[in-house]
């Protein structure tokens, strides 16, 4: 394989790098880690709500896509591949966790390892309302309501920002019911907070 | 009628939806907002689905610790150990 220098090896989509690790170059599935650890956190959260559940998935995930390298094919998107792997360990997770006990979003007194994730924008927590934060977190708790259905697919849309087809592919389902679980999901969570007042939506 | 609690109603889904995120074209959105004026249920929940959708602006974003990739390394480092050793490359040395 072509010798390439550390600014183009930056430069190699996902499917690129995928291939020069699938060649033995390590680096390369470091970068492909470097560029998902976070939007797999931020994805993976909202299966745990607990940081340390969520920090084994996301580390779970990259251990599978190391060591199942070689069962990664071209015709699939990298990052497609990849949140399929990962949401099928949320949903055993999230299962398992199902059949012991209650999900909480809040902090487990139990668990000395729990401890709050790292927010990205610390600035909103120090300086913002409190209303903003109690708007977060009525949010988080809106979204733990909503079925497992519509949640998988309103948060890969609405926060992971994925592409239609792509959201149909990793939950494996068509493209016509991602669209209208999407667009209940979307209702229902209003519903769930319409006591709520958000600055974006007051004039919605 | 558009059953708003099943996946049956799919061609109408994909409009709702395609209004929500206005990919619709021109003529489209036009024939779609004059269905909406005669159908006030589903626009009702056209106006829900949009603010449910404003509403995960504010989803807070979880990023990795940044111990993270060293904790990553180390279990990868200790699966190979126990596994048959095998030489890879070092991409940025090559």
């Amino acid at each position: 394989m072509e010798k390439l220098s550390q600014k183009q090896i930056h430069n190699l989509s996902d499917e690129d790098l995928m291939e020069h690790f699938q060649a033995g170059y390590e680096q390369a599935f470091n970068i492909l880690v470097s560029r998902f650890k976070d939007r797999l956190h931020n994805f993976l959260y909202r299966y745990t709500h607990n940081h340390q559940d969520c920090e084994d998935l996301v580390q779970e995930t990259f251990l599978r896509v190391y060591r199942s390298k070689h069962s990664y094919e071209r015709i699939a998107k990298f990052s497609t591949w990849m949140y399929t792997i990962a949401l099928n360990l949320a949903k055993s997770l999230y299962k398992k966790k199902q059949r012991m006990t209650t999900v909480t979003i809040h902090e487990d007194e139990s668990d000395p390892d729990d401890r709050p994730m790292k927010i990205e924008d610390t600035n909103i927590l120090q300086d913002d309302s409190l209303h903003e934060k109690m708007c977060m977190d009525e949010l988080e708790k809106a979204l733990m309501e909503l079925s497992e259905d519509f949640r998988e697919v309103v948060v890969l849309r609405d926060i992971q920002q994925l592409a239609y087809d792509e959201i149909a592919e990793i939950t494996d389902i068509p493209m016509g019911t991602v669209k209208s679980r999407i667009n209940r999901g979307r209702a229902q969570l209003q519903s769930l907070l319409k006591n709520h007042v958000y600055p974006e939506t007051i004039s919605a | 009628m558009y059953d708003l609690n099943n996946d049956t109603d799919l061609l109408l889904a994909g409009f709702t939806n395609d209004y929500i995120e206005g990919t619709l074209d021109k003529t489209e959105q036009t024939v779609f907002k004059e269905y909406l004026a005669e159908d006030a249920e589903l626009a009702s929940f056209i106006r829900k689905s949009t603010q449910g959708k404003q509403m995960l602006r504010n989803a807070f974003r979880v990023r990795a610790a940044d111990d993270f990739e060293e904790k990553l390394a180390k279990r990868i480092a200790k699966e190979k150990q126990s596994e048959s050793p095998c030489n890879s490359t070092d991409l940025a040395s090559a």
